[in-house]
């Protein structure tokens, strides 16, 4: 199971990115996929076991997660409700 | 109708096994069974490229590929409409994607190559040119992508004087070394040339 993480702009992925990276997690940063959003967009992808780590640090460092969805095994995507 | 249950087998035999079975029937459905979509993954692009129809259907850890051979005559015809972009090259000239700023250009650059993955045409060449050679180089953030297209059968170039220039000859990690023949030839031969 991933996690992948959608912000306001490209600008708040970058210092997530580089955040997160500083803090020894492991993310990457990946094309929003099509079944979110038609935009073109960036978002941040965790595996599964750090993503309430990454949550706290971003929101230490007051940088929202604007969607939160989990993506399972075979690539399906689900909305998380509560970030 | 044949059931053909690839679970347990490494790749490349599943598609080998499904090779085979094709080989036997002239018409109508198979049904191959695998437990990783890896391998789901390179039955359903060997299939498509013979110009078989696939639907796949998951149960429970494992991929059913419904595959429905055409006769001849139709099934000729979906593969001459595939061969039309049979040969697509991506030429990558900077580790950047873009004119601009360079932060912006290297998140680019991920995503196209992670977008990659998910299109359905295989480009048969990716040729790495100056700084686009750092991206099949240690430390490159894209190594674990350029990875899985190579294993897709994506044949990864980079460019010799270019590691060289840069102090990466020892640090290639996917694909090969190439040099301005293999280069120039395989730009002037594509029958479609990409520049991101």
């Amino acid at each position: 199971m991933k996690y992948v993480f959608l912000f306001e702009s490209v600008h708040r992925v970058m210092k997530a990115e580089k955040l997160l990276k500083g803090k020894g997690i492991k993310i990457d940063v990946i094309p929003v996929p099509r079944e979110i959003s038609s935009d073109c967009g960036v978002a941040i992808e965790l595996s599964g076991n750090s993503e309430v780590e990454a949550l706290s640090i971003l929101t230490e460092n007051r940088i929202s997660v604007v969607e939160c969805y989990t993506r399972d095994l075979i690539g399906r995507f689900q909305k998380k409700k509560e970030i | 109708m044949s059931v053909i249950d690839c679970r347990g087998l490494a790749c490349p035999q599943p598609v080998i096994t499904t090779k085979q079975a094709l080989e036997q029937v002239k018409e109508g459905e198979i049904i191959v069974i695998v437990d990783n979509s890896v391998s789901c993954n390179n039955v359903e692009r060997f299939v498509r490229s013979q110009g078989c129809s696939v639907e796949i259907k998951e149960k429970g850890e494992d991929f059913y590929l419904h595959i429905q051979k055409l006769s001849e005559k139709d099934r000729g015809e979906a593969v001459r409409s595939e061969e039309k972009i049979r040969d697509v090259v991506i030429y990558i000239n900077s580790q950047f994607l873009g004119i601009g700023d360079e932060a912006l250009g290297a998140i680019l650059m991920r995503s196209f190559l992670k977008t990659l993955l998910d299109i359905e045409i295989i480009p048969s060449r990716l040729i790495l040119v100056n700084s686009g050679v750092r991206l099949s180089s240690e430390g490159s953030e894209v190594l674990e992508t350029l990875r899985t297209l190579s294993e897709k059968g994506i044949e990864i170039l980079s460019c010799g004087t270019c590691l060289d220039f840069y102090g990466l000859k020892e640090k290639l990690k996917v694909g090969r070394i190439s040099n301005m023949y293999d280069i120039a030839q395989s730009l002037l031969e594509a029958d479609r040339l990409i520049k991101p």
